[in-house]
């Protein structure tokens, strides 16, 4: 024990005669400490998670597109900022500089499935993370919310003529064919008369001989197939301009953002805080390391006193 | 001369080291010699009582800058993250530092350096006849005999062929430049050595190869008095060199090692530019670096080149440690190549072409866990001591007063 002690003791004296380095030393602990408290290894990210609009399975935009858009948008970018009060000041080109160098490196996004996306910012201090993160996503949401409203009406357009040239085209057929309309006909109960599809006196000749015959035939399948068709568009007009069922949706048409805005960042890094633990060891090493260069090229004398002094 | 004589762990250390294949987890048959000495300096020690930590002025500056690295290394910032990675190398490390630390104070003086390097030399020709044999097998078409062991990149005795790279990059210019053989046998054995790397498959074993060849025939024999000029020795080398590559010229791992067949030139080597923009990646965590042995977890391959795998993973002040201990140990020896003795020079001259190319290699490769690079690190601390060089300077007065020397 005693010998451990007089090692302990050698070692104490030495820090004594080396005071500037071991003050060093504890300034670099301390900063960094200071330093890894404020910028964790790898920084904090946040998330954002959106549910892209969708209807009938189909989503309305593609997301990648917008994000293309809108991220290489300068303009966009720097009113994002202005909303997150991101504390730079002075000319465009100021915060264009710090547009490129602090944001946009730390923003990404990656497909979740193929109706969520989800939305990152990464930076290495927590301050204004949630912010901009949340500005972003709420002037995205609004750009989504308009190109899908804009996809929408255009897909229910498009439905809505479909399903009329179909009708027509139906009307048309059986007008030739003097065929009933295959939807009254399952209207139809036994013992009623047959329902006319159209009046007495609009029939023709050829119409009867026609029906009666081979092109009969072929009319009766034609319209069965337009009708069928009718059938689908109508099918998806229903579901396109169907209201949403309820509370927890998970197709929603809108889009839509799920998770909570006010949600805190977390480090990237899992168990990143155990940096303040090793700090420490790591510099008491450095620093002994220090020490014995510096004892080491101590005169002998010096250490023959020292050791008579312990 | 008489021959110094070391100990016999050490001899046997030596001689046993071209044997890479581990025994068990990665120790090889050399490690046991050391695994010996060290549980009879622990029993020693235990003998004496309980140990007394040591002053801080009596530990030498090699320990003081190995601390310091161990200290540099555990600031990374994913050590936590990937301990068992970082303890695996760390304890890789330290197994090394422990084994050169040995060697080194063994070797006092520079007989007992001449005498290592004797023990180191005996199997390099054994191992150049048997690649040799090897490639001849396959050449003959007899993979079916030796299980086709020869029939890609030669890698035995060793796990890798980049192992046995660089041990022949580290065992030639001992074998040939140390001993001073003639310019017959240097040519034999650098036909042969030039042959077995070609078998290796490494173009940057190849370049370093040729570098070698040349500075030990215009360097190192660059002032040798003979019948035959210095050029027409060189053509006759080259002759010689050209021979054997054009009967090698159908083998694959020959076009392989220059980079002509299976793999990318060196500037536009995929898998190395990927690593480089890896780490390029972590440049903000370069003052402190991620952590010794982190680099591979993180990105599921090691970073083959040494220098930046140590910026990468010990930071700033890793990489300034580990270059100030290599330029700490190196100065001596460089002074003896300006100031000593002719034998001095000569050494250190070929100690230093060998740390050169194992520096070389290292751009290449991550030689930090590399057994021949530490042996190279304790020769030169052992050359360089500055207890031993008046013992050195003494043995060398001695051999010149004496007997001619061995050169």
């Amino acid at each position: 024990m005693q010998q451990e002690f007089s090692g302990l003791a050698a070692w104490r004296q030495a820090a004594s005669r080396h005071p500037v380095w071991i003050f060093a030393c504890a300034c670099f602990v301390l900063y960094l400490e200071t330093w890894y408290w404020r910028y964790p290894p790898r920084g904090y990210e946040a998330t954002d998670v959106v549910a892209i609009g969708e209807s009938a399975g189909e989503p309305l935009v593609n997301f990648s597109r917008v994000w293309d858009r809108l991220f290489n948008d300068d303009s966009y970018m720097i009113d994002v900022m202005n909303h997150a009060d991101w504390p730079v000041a002075g000319t465009r080109e100021t915060h264009l500089r710090e547009l490129n160098s602090a944001i946009r490196p730390g923003l990404s996004y990656a497909m979740r499935g193929q109706g969520l996306a989800e939305i990152r910012f990464t930076r290495g201090t927590i301050e204004y993370l949630r912010p901009l993160l949340r500005a972003f996503t709420g002037q995205l949401l609004q750009q989504l919310r308009t190109s899908t409203a804009r996809e929408f009406e255009k897909r229910r357009f498009r439905a809505a003529v479909g399903i009329e040239v179909l009708t027509r085209r139906r009307i048309a057929l059986q007008n030739m064919f003097q065929i009933f309309d295959a939807g009254r006909l399952m209207e139809w109960t036994f013992g009623e008369p047959l329902p006319n599809a159209i009046p007495e006196s609009e029939t023709s000749y050829a119409g009867k001989i026609a029906s009666a015959s081979f092109v009969g035939l072929a009319g009766h399948l034609t319209i069965d197939s337009v009708h069928y068709q009718e059938t689908m568009a109508l099918q998806a007009w229903s579901d396109l301009i169907a209201s949403d069922p309820g509370p927890i949706v998970l197709a929603p048409r809108e889009p839509m953002l799920l998770t909570d805005p006010l949600s805190p960042p977390r480090l990237v890094q899992p168990l990143g805080m155990s940096v303040y633990l090793f700090i420490p060891i790591a510099c008491l090493l450095i620093c002994a390391a220090g020490l014995m260069l510096a004892e080491g090229g101590s005169t002998p004398g010096r250490q023959a006193s020292d050791k008579d002094a312990v | 001369m008489k021959a110094a004589s070391l100990p016999a762990w050490l001899s046997w250390y030596l001689l046993l080291m071209p044997l890479g294949i581990p025994l068990f987890t990665y120790l090889v048959p050399a490690d046991l010699c050391l695994v010996v000495v060290l549980v009879m300096c622990l029993g020693s020690r235990w003998q004496e009582g309980i140990p007394r930590l040591p002053a801080p002025a009596d530990v030498r500056w090699e320990a003081a800058l190995f601390v310091a690295f161990l200290g540099f290394s555990l600031l990374g910032v994913s050590v936590f993250q990937n301990s068992d990675s970082y303890i695996f190398d760390l304890v890789s490390v330290l197994w090394l530092f422990t084994g050169a630390w040995l060697i080194q104070s063994e070797l006092k003086t520079d007989a007992l350096v001449a005498t290592g390097v004797s023990w180191f030399n005996r199997l390099f020709l054994p191992v150049l006849l048997f690649n040799l044999a090897g490639m001849a097998t396959h050449w003959l078409g007899l993979d079916e005999y030796t299980g086709g062991v020869f029939s890609f990149r030669l890698y035995l005795p060793f796990r890798f062929p980049i192992l046995l790279g660089a041990y022949l990059i580290t065992a030639y210019p001992f074998a040939v430049a140390w001993r001073m053989l003639s310019f017959r046998k240097r040519m034999a054995a650098g036909i042969g050595f030039l042959t077995v790397v070609s078998g290796i498959g490494a173009r940057s074993c190849m370049l370093i190869a040729v570098f070698q060849v040349i500075w030990i025939e215009l360097v190192i024999y660059g002032k040798e008095r003979s019948l035959f000029p210095r050029w027409l020795k060189m053509s006759l080398f080259v002759a010689g060199v050209l021979v054997a590559g054009l009967m090698l010229s159908g083998e694959f791992t020959l076009q392989r090692s220059l980079g002509t067949a299976g793999v990318k030139d060196l500037v536009n080597d995929e898998p190395r530019q990927r690593q480089l923009e890896c780490a390029t990646e972590h440049l903000p965590e370069w003052m402190t670096g991620i952590g010794l042995g982190c680099f591979k977890v993180v990105h599921g391959e090691e970073l083959h080149n040494t220098p930046v795998n140590l910026l990468v993973e010990t930071g700033i002040g890793g990489f300034a440690t580990a270059h100030v201990a290599l330029l700490l140990i190196f100065l001596p020896v460089i002074r003896k190549i300006r100031y000593g003795t002719r034998v001095e020079k000569h050494r250190a001259g070929i100690l230093l072409c060998v740390a050169l190319s194992l520096y070389l290699l290292g751009l290449f490769h991550n030689l930090l866990r590399n057994r021949f690079v530490w042996l190279v690190l304790a020769l030169a601390a052992g050359m360089g001591d500055r207890n031993g060089q008046e013992e050195a300077v003494r043995d060398e007065r001695s051999d010149h007063a004496g007997a001619a020397p061995a050169i």
